[in-house]
């Protein structure tokens, strides 16, 4: 009795792989030789001899070109070192392990029988096979705000004149074609320019006749920038050398030419744009106006490739503004404010990670000087406020946890005790506060109050090992939505039958044990990303713990907005519900794993509180 | 010095009453502690038994695979189930064996055949190798008339000598198989048999000797 089943059962739940029939698969897995990499090994170096398919079976392994350039970075299921072994040729790429990983290589002859008897699987390689061969070096290129490329700004193809040409040629092929520069250009290479600025002073003022060759005229080797460079790189190379127009090529072939006036249109749709413009309003009406284009402008970030981390500081900057205007309105309708107050975001907002559905959870921290008939200004505040979000997209907290609600608009001794007793008595209702209230940032008036409640709380919590266990507990209410066999666990009815939460069951376990590890650590950082870095560094979780969990939270939010972004295209209202169908199976693998870094740092959560 | 103990009494051993699978062990030379690692061959070993006392505990299954030039071979790898004396009882639910499959196994004799032929100038492996040690002693004993006479590497004792020589232990503090590859940042394994056993220690070793830095068996014996 030889067969390995767990190893054939993991093999056919890969890509490629899941094509193959038992026997197949039973021969593939006593194929395999496993190996162990510690991070920066080398597994295969160029031009080696390869006679085996690589499989990562955890951990991640980097390729690079025979020039060190990243060619890309492989992760758990991954396989690589299939171009050589299916050329029967050297390896091309310098494999290196980024992490410990732990890798199968399979036989090479093992490989080909596979490869014989499946056409499928067969089919799969020889597409990744494509792939990896056509794969260009990763560059790191700048993705800012509006990452639009400077391509997308092209309109037209070039217009342009044969070296040979006359100044009057010139200038009558710009008047009929309408453009306000033109190209001179000998065969494909651009030789020089000429702008309506180049005729009004070169030639008309200097009174030089129209019948002169353009070259005495023309700029020569004019700048030009390759189609894939970032729109704003073609913003400040036209204002560093103070030009107007600039050609645009592709691989050194002229594409189209963009002016400065291109720009304009990509201002208006620039987020900061929309910043100044809810700065602009003085009635609630105006700021929902605004935020209409708020949509639209998502989808622009997730097209420019913002991941999780950028999307999620993007949104909430734009609820940050609209607070903030919100509460500037108030203040100009109430009169100015009675005692020194906090306006304080909690939840995703204190986080800094909103997403295209998000709610609003807030309150106010104020003054201990407050009389109980300050209340009432407050009060109103807090109406405009809550409201005005409210209409703006931000719906009202189910919870009630908003600064309309008179509990949670307190003077800062209140707010003391609030913390101190869920800290010291930690009921079921209490940890479902502190959740949410430990989540808190001052987003308008003093944050001098909001800075003295952390330490009260900091200083509460980091003594407090039985609420911070009871917070673990709970923590386990969000298990990742995998079962026994790493298949999915999905919704099995309602509207959402089929799919999977991925804020439930992917962001919020992570979230919540980046929390509860980042006050153990005695720290009050906001973001998930900060906190759990924060905890490493303080040794409360491992460095790898913590770096794959960012990864993990990375992937899963990464997923959230290509869904929530392609329902924002199709006019629906953004939910977290994904259904399994609409990935590949290479990224439901991915999101398995993912899914499964939770899993793990949550039982790691559990033994640190003693609770296994 | 123990490994000189370990050659006397193999020496010792082989004047016994020859039988052909136990001389054929005693016959490969065993590597000593100076051994470059890398040249070794290992025997990752898994046992599933009747009960947890060394004294009264028959063996149900074993599973092995070979680790060579650093690497665990899958090809090499072998399960075993023992048709045994008695009944399976309440282990049974443990490891899934049920009376019918179990009979469907192999007289001990030629299992421990098996095991020790496998185990011929090779080291063995074994995560919390106490009982499972023990064991295959014993059958040994009763087969051979001699004792099991292989260099042993515990990868549980292994851990657990790092950790007290870093004077602490680390949180969550289990030395569980499973806990120790999660550690080690292993991945997972859903099964529970001997067999899948056998490769998580395989690359449990794996693991610790590269972190460790190990180089000679005499690194890693504890």
């Amino acid at each position: 009795m030889k067969e390995i089943p767990e190893i054939a059962e993991y093999l056919k739940a890969l890509p490629g792989f899941d094509a193959l029939g038992e026997t197949e698969l039973a021969a593939c897995a006593k194929g395999i030789e496993i190996a162990y990499y510690r991070s920066g090994d080398d597994i295969l170096t160029v031009g080696s001899e390869n006679k085996r398919l690589h499989i990562i079976r955890s951990g991640a392994v980097e390729l690079r070109n025979g020039d060190g350039e990243m060619m890309t970075r492989l992760a758990e299921g991954d396989c690589f070192g299939f171009p050589s072994l299916m050329n029967d040729a050297p390896a091309r790429n310098h494999s290196v392990a980024l992490e410990d990983s732990l890798v199968y290589h399979l036989d090479g002859k093992v490989f080909a029988h596979a490869r014989q008897s499946s056409g499928a699987f067969d089919t799969w390689f020889i597409r990744a096979l494509s792939d990896r061969l056509t794969m260009q070096p990763q560059v790191q290129t700048f993705r800012g705000a509006s990452g639009e490329n400077v391509r997308s700004l092209v309109t037209r193809a070039p217009v342009s004149i044969e070296l040979g040409a006359t100044i009057q040629e010139v200038a009558t092929k710009m008047v009929d074609e309408r453009v306000s520069a033109m190209l001179i250009s000998d065969g494909d290479a651009v030789n020089g320019i000429v702008t309506d600025r180049d005729i009004r002073a070169r030639v008309v003022a200097a009174g030089l006749s129209g019948d002169h060759p353009v070259t005495e005229i023309m700029t020569k080797d004019p700048i030009t920038l390759e189609g894939d460079a970032h729109a704003y790189e073609a913003a400040m190379v036209m204002m560093q050398s103070n030009i107007h127009h600039l050609p645009i090529t592709d691989e050194g072939k002229l594409i189209g030419m963009v002016s400065r006036s291109d720009f304009m249109r990509l201002e208006t749709e620039h987020p900061l744009y929309l910043v100044s413009d809810i700065g602009k309003q003085t009635t609630p009406a105006g700021v929902v106006d605004a935020c209409k284009r708020l949509p639209g402008l998502i989808i622009g970030q997730i097209e420019s490739d913002a991941n999780g981390e950028q999307l999620g500081k993007f949104i909430t900057m734009i609820t940050d503004t609209v607070t903030r205007q919100l509460i500037r309105i108030a203040e100009a309708e109430l009169g100015p404010p009675p005692c020194t107050y906090a306006w304080v975001a909690m939840g995703s907002q204190g986080r800094f990670e909103q997403s295209a559905k998000s709610d609003q959870d807030n309150a106010l921290v104020l003054s201990n000087k407050v009389s109980e008939a300050d209340d009432a200004y407050f009060a109103a505040m807090a109406k405009i406020v809550n409201d005005g979000l409210h209409e703006c997209g931000y719906v009202y907290c189910p919870g009630d946890v908003m600064a309309s609600n008179g509990k949670w608009r307190q003077p800062l001794r209140q707010w003391k005790q609030y913390f101190n007793r869920w800290i010291t008595v930690p009921e079921q209702k209490a940890l479902m506060h502190a959740n949410i209230f430990f989540d808190l940032r001052c987003v308008a008036g003093s944050v001098k109050l909001v800075e003295k409640l952390k330490k009260s709380i900091r200083e509460d919590a980091r003594k407090n090992e039985i609420f911070l266990a009871l917070m673990a507990k709970n923590a386990m209410d969000y298990q990742p939505p995998l079962g026994f066999f790493r298949q999915f666990v999905l919704e099995k009815s309602g509207e959402h039958k089929n799919t999977l939460d991925l804020k439930l069951h992917g962001i919020m376990p992570i979230v919540e044990m980046a929390r509860i590890r980042s006050l153990a650590a005695g720290e009050l950082r906001i973001s998930t990303r900060n906190r759990l870095t924060a905890a490493a560094k303080a040794g409360e979780l491992t460095e790898t713990d913590a770096a794959n969990l960012i990864d993990a939270l990375d992937f899963i939010e990464k997923l959230r907005i290509e869904h929530q972004s392609r329902q924002l295209q199709a006019g629906k209202a953004p939910d977290n519900h994904l259904s399994p169908d609409e990935l590949s199976p290479l990224v439901r693998q991915n999101l398995k794993s993912a899914f499964s870094q939770v899993r793990v740092s949550q039982s790691a959560l559990l033994n640190r509180f003693h609770l296994a | 010095m123990k490994h000189a103990l370990l050659r006397t009494q193999r020496w010792w051993s082989r004047r016994r009453e020859p039988t052909a699978p136990y001389d054929r062990f005693l016959d490969k030379q065993i590597p000593s502690p100076a051994a470059d690692l890398a040249a070794i061959e290992f025997v990752n070993l898994d046992i599933e038994t009747t009960s947890l006392d060394a004294a009264s505990a028959d063996m149900l299954s074993v599973g092995w695979v070979v680790t060579r030039n650093g690497r665990v071979d899958l090809s090499s790898a072998e399960t075993w189930i023992v048709r045994p004396s008695g009944e399976v009882g309440d282990s049974a639910s443990v490891h899934g064996l049920t009376d019918t499959m179990v009979g469907a196994g192999l007289d001990w004799g030629i299992v421990i055949d098996k095991v020790v032929h496998a185990l011929a100038g090779r080291v063995l492996v074994v995560h919390h190798a106490g009982l499972d040690k023990a064991l295959l002693d014993r059958m040994c004993r009763q087969r051979y008339g001699a004792p099991l006479l292989v260099p042993v590497v515990d990868t549980l004792a292994l851990e657990h000598r790092r950790q007290s020589q870093r004077h602490h232990i680390e949180e969550g503090g289990s030395l569980k198989l499973s806990d120790l590859r999660g550690t080690y940042g292993l991945p997972r394994y859903a099964a529970h048999d001997c067999l899948v056993d056998a490769i998580a220690t395989a690359e449990l070793l794996l693991a610790m000797i590269a972190h460790r830095h190990a180089t000679r068996l005499g690194d890693i014996l504890v």
